[in-house]
């Protein structure tokens, strides 16, 4: 477990896809859904694998979904 | 909430309660003369209403929620725990080592002793629980 340093925006691009909920996430990228709640939050960082899961289920660059820089968190774009 | 944060509240909550109780009596009887065969049974009753307690809020915990495959969330979570307890257990048998010698020469028998090795098991397995019910909270 990380300190919340990884920004993302998990939240728009659900929206984005047909209003997708925090379960049909969690389903496609075999978490629970408390754990998609935690990562949108910012207070878990997911592992590189889970990380390219859910970039590949919104057919995304991982850089489009999670956001880190030189050690800096940057901010989330809206 | 999650079937495993359910889960480690109820093993949490079982655990303060059966133990809680069960240290309570038993040093109690640590000033009476026969308290061996006492503690025992006591001891023995602890295990069996442990198992019917937790096995009994663990079926109704399945029943009412969605029962999901552990996550590597999950995993994080419980390797923490784990590292905690282990923490706590080190911390608290080296100090039973280091106070058995002062015990023995108060006239405390080995099966005070071993109440406080007993003891030091379920604070470190307390201490598991906390550590993953307050993770599970946090959301870290």
């Amino acid at each position: 477990m990380q300190s919340a340093k990884v920004l993302n925006n998990l939240s728009r691009l659900r929206f984005d896809n047909n209003e997708m909920t925090q379960q049909d996430l969690a389903d496609k990228v075999g978490v629970t859904r408390q754990t998609i709640i935690a990562i949108e939050g910012s207070k878990y960082a997911p592992s590189l694998e889970l990380a390219f899961k859910i970039a590949a289920t919104f057919k995304k660059p991982l850089e489009e979904v999670f956001q880190y820089e030189n050690g800096q968190a940057v901010k989330r774009t809206k | 909430m999650s079937f495993r944060e359910k889960s480690a509240w109820a093993c949490l909550i079982t655990t303060i309660g059966i133990w809680g109780s069960y240290f309570a009596y038993a040093f109690r009887l640590f000033t009476h003369e026969h308290y061996a065969g006492s503690v025992m049974m006591a001891f023995i009753a602890a295990i069996i209403l442990s198992i019917i307690l937790n096995g009994g809020a663990h079926i109704a915990i399945a029943i009412r929620s969605r029962r999901e495959k552990k996550d590597e969330r999950d995993i994080a979570i419980e390797s923490k725990s784990y590292r905690n307890a282990y923490f706590v257990l080190i911390l608290l048998i080296w100090m039973v080592i280091l106070a058995a010698p002062v015990g023995t020469a108060h006239h405390f028998g080995p099966v005070f002793i071993g109440q406080m090795v007993l003891l030091c098991f379920v604070v470190a397995e307390t201490a598991k629980y906390l550590t993953t019910v307050v993770c599970y909270r946090r959301g870290s």
